[in-house]
């Protein structure tokens, strides 16, 4: 039988039994074709439910990351118009069930960590710094460079159902500071603090999930420039572990960066979103499960290829809408605008102290729809003036009005690399009206990274 | 032949199926960083010193029509939110940014000193006017599509140089009809649903702002040469006896409302309500609910009993409290958050945000989700109780074409 990719030819009777086999080889390949397809539907459809989103900034999650933290209580830094300190704040959206028993399994854990990405004057290692402009020995005249830093400082949480929180980054909350610190209360008394029956002379102790265990400590230094990172742990587990419950996804967060201003003495205030990664889950007949991924470990695979994920991955792009720097903005004939933008990489290695490095890419269009680009490093922090991204002069970077010839630009961000923690990048951005008014928005995202960001633990 | 025409014919099933598995599961989204196909500004203002700057964005590569809509939600002469729509189409090409100041809007002149593309004719709003921005993609017939590339920011300016800023509520589409009804639905498959509450994380109102406490102008001279003014501390207080009276400063915060059901083809406002439930970081809860609203509104939180500080008689203590608000009546509604910091010499610090955003679990045979139960999915509500994670509503488009 000569076969042919569109047409079967069959000769005389007496290949009969070979077009009947042919039939039935043919009923065969088509059932197998159907099965197959059905199959990578149903497959399809739990890939679906398996879908990772990308992380937002407007849902709980299990990794919340405030990619700029700001404390400068004495304004040191050349760049601050003021006082700074950051206001965060850290909720839990994890439903009470209305009773202390009923809500104790629900007590979640953030086990978080500072990244002080401060830098220090090589002729004053002691003086926080983010430019040479802050190096300058006064007495001398002699200016040091400012030297990068990166160092990490964490601490746990312990978060009651739906409880809100809240703390200076330059004070932090220490035991007594917490709203809820009693573990247990006796029955016969509410006043009397107890964690077992013993304390309660023959009643019961009524556990209660509270704060006590937890303790936030200062930034470690002030000036401090850096981020924060958060990860969702089960306290239950021994010793406690990332979060693989059905409320896996229980924490949102903000901050707002409030500036006592030097020039007018007013304030003024910046606030933003944590940007939030979920613990990826499927949902098999009403239920959760959120034990997706390989092992939890102290390495947390965040996107990449299916079968390792155990959470969202990271988004392939960052969009910034922004206006170009130096436009005059018409209203109030404020003066000029200027953006700030700050980039933190997706994956960290806390374990071992070693900063997320990524490139970032940039492609700036204007409202012509004339399309510029550069990069620059992202070495466990990246903070700028859009306009110094691409050269130190601003008014010949292709973030400036004069170059750009318009108010308003799109730039997208793309990360490259291959730093073993992955190439991912988060952040926030700044606008500021005259250089010192200044409103803090969340940059958007676009498309999932096909090679997965790695945060290591301790 | 009918091997061919079986092999066709089960490669079109499967691959129908697959398509239909996967558009059923397809995850539009409500989202504030993502590009969507609508995409909604619920607080716009030209009024009271304050200015807007709106931000849209072509995030594709191919060009993007808009179909936009101003809703004026300022009270009119009687007393009542004018509910006026205005309309008015823009055409962003690939990758294209544009911008507007509400208040003189934008035109079409190559000449003027607005560089770049202009997208269309975009009037002014009339001075006064508070309300929101809605736009929805359409195609060159002004027929909804669901491309899913438009992205914008809204920065409220003044009064005095102060600026905040908040993204646009991008609604994500699938495919919808070709009609002008608008269906946003929790399945998704013309366009994905808003979100069933809103979570908004507040210094309560009324409270002193423990950031100028510490560093600003939190208090105010008892007497001295600096009598009345602001101050930090006694040592800014010169004169015998001259102490510093601290806690001046206050945090006052707002949230603004825009119904996700909305008429522009009729313009028949949409009445609908508000439901609260603050807690507070001892986690004491507290419920209430507003009045009747009409069409858009813009809530003082001093306005809700229960979210003003203990500082002003108020039940809320600590430093943070957190509200649920969810619409009990004329169904969903899409929020934004905006605090005001002012220091004891009544300066003003503002900063926008959009809220966080959440489901919630509905009992069996009840009318509507309880909004002292929230959730995620259904296994984070009692057994029986289902999660409602978004809620069903329609925008309606006028009919332009007969």
């Amino acid at each position: 039988m000569k076969f042919d990719m569109f047409r079967v030819h069959f000769g005389d009777v007496g290949e009969w039994n070979e077009r009947r086999w042919a039939m039935q080889k043919t009923r065969r390949v088509a059932s197998a074709v159907v099965g197959c397809g059905l199959a990578l539907s149903v497959l399809g459809g739990v890939a679906a439910a398996q879908q990772p989103q990308l992380p937002a900034s407007d849902k709980p999650a299990a990794i919340l990351v405030w990619p700029k933290i700001v404390v400068d209580t004495s304004d040191i830094l050349e760049t601050s118009v003021g006082s700074t300190d950051t206001l965060i704040q850290l909720s839990s959206a994890v439903p009470t069930r209305g009773s202390k028993a009923g809500d104790l399994p629900f007590l979640k854990q953030a086990h978080c960590f500072y990244v002080d990405a401060t830098g220090h004057c090589s002729n004053n290692p002691s003086a926080g710094c983010q430019s040479s402009d802050d190096c300058i020995d006064e007495g001398s005249g002699i200016t040091g460079s400012c030297d990068p830093g990166w160092t990490e400082v964490d601490f746990d949480i312990r978060i009651t159902p739906e409880q809100p929180l809240a703390w200076l980054a330059s004070e932090g909350l220490q035991n007594g500071d917490f709203p809820i610190q009693v573990p247990g209360t006796c029955s016969n008394n509410p006043r009397i603090a107890c964690t077992s029956d013993d304390r309660c002379g023959g009643f019961k102790c009524i556990l209660q999930p509270s704060n006590a265990g937890s303790g936030i400590p200062p930034t470690p230094e002030d000036p401090f420039v850096g981020s924060l990172t958060c990860i969702q742990f089960d306290p239950s587990s021994n010793p406690p572990a990332p979060d693989t419950s059905p409320t896996a996804n229980g924490l949102i967060g903000n901050a707002a960066i409030e500036v006592v201003l030097d020039e007018t003495g007013g304030v003024d205030v910046q606030k933003y979103n944590a940007v939030g990664i979920e613990k990826l889950c499927t949902f098999p007949a009403g239920a959760t499960n959120c034990t997706v991924g390989a092992p939890i470990s102290d390495t947390l695979i965040l996107g990449g290829p299916a079968g390792p994920a155990q959470y969202q991955g990271c988004p392939a792009r960052l969009i910034l809408n922004h206006l170009f720097d130096g436009a005059e903005d018409a209203f109030e004939g404020s003066g000029p605008v200027t953006t700030d933008l700050t980039l933190v990489p997706c994956g960290n290695d806390f374990l071992r102290q070693t900063p997320g490095k990524v490139t970032a890419q940039f492609l700036v269009f204007n409202e012509f729809e004339q399309r510029f680009s550069t990069s620059a490093n992202v070495d466990c922090f990246f903070e700028s003036q859009i306009s110094n991204i691409d050269t130190p002069n601003n008014e010949r970077s292709i973030f400036h009005f004069n170059v750009a010839g318009t108010l308003a630009g799109q730039t997208i961000i793309r990360g490259i690399g291959s730093a073993p923690s992955g190439q991912g990048l988060l952040g926030v951005a700044r606008v500021f009206m005259d250089g010192i008014n200044g409103a803090a928005y969340n940059l958007n995202e676009k498309g999932a990274l096909s090679t997965p960001d790695v945060i290591t633990i301790p | 032949m009918r091997t061919i025409q079986y092999v066709r014919a089960g490669c079109l099933i499967s691959t129908l199926a697959a398509c239909i598995m996967m558009a059923g599961s397809a995850r539009a989204d409500v989202s504030t960083e993502r590009p969507g196909s609508l995409l909604i500004f619920p607080k716009v203002v030209q009024a009271g010193g304050r200015e807007t700057i709106i931000q849209i964005t072509n995030t594709g590569n191919s060009v993007d029509n808009l179909h936009c809509f101003y809703i004026a939600g300022q009270d009119g002469p009687s007393g009542h939110p004018l509910c006026q729509i205005t309309d008015f189409f823009i055409s962003l090409t690939k990758q294209q940014p544009t911008h507007w100041d509400v208040s003189t809007g934008r035109s079409v002149n190559p000449t003027d000193s607005i560089e770049g593309f202009d997208p269309g004719v975009i009037p002014p709003v009339a001075p006064g006017f508070t309300g929101a921005l809605v736009c929805a993609e359409v195609d060159a017939d002004t027929s909804p599509v669901a491309m899913n590339k438009i992205k914008g920011e809204a920065t409220l300016e003044g009064p005095n140089g102060d600026i905040s800023k908040y993204n646009g509520v991008a609604i994500q589409g699938s495919s919808p009809d070709n009609n002008n009804i608008l269906s946003l639905n929790p399945n998704g498959v013309e366009y994905d649903a808003c979100k069933t509450a809103a979570i908004f994380n507040f210094i309560p109102d009324g409270a002193p702002d423990p950031i100028i406490e510490a560093l600003g102008d939190g208090g105010i001279c008892s007497s001295g040469t600096r009598s009345g003014l602001g101050c930090n501390n006694t040592g800014d207080c010169p004169g015998a006896g001259a102490t510093c009276l601290t806690g001046q400063s206050q945090v006052l915060n707002t949230i603004t409302a825009l119904p996700c059901n909305l008429d522009f083809q009729t313009q028949v406002p949409t009445n609908f309500n508000l439901g609260y439930l603050v807690i507070d970081g001892d986690e004491v809860t507290h419920t209430t609910s507003s009045g009747p609203l009409s069409c858009w509104a813009s809530i003082n939180l001093s306005d809700i009993s229960q979210a003003v500080s203990t500082a002003v008689g108020g039940p809320l203590a600590g430093p943070v409290a957190s509200m649920r608000i969810t619409g009990i009546s004329g169904g969903p509604v899409l929020l934004v958050g905006e605090s005001f910091h002012v220091d004891s010499e009544r300066d003003i610090g503002a900063a926008a945000v959009n809220l966080h955003m959440t489901g919630l679990c509905q009992a069996p045979g009840t009318q509507a989700p309880d909004l002292t139960q929230t959730c995620t999915t259904t296994a984070d509500c009692p057994a029986t109780w289902t999660c409602i994670s978004s809620q069903s509503s329609t925008i309606k488009l006028p009919a332009l074409n007969p």
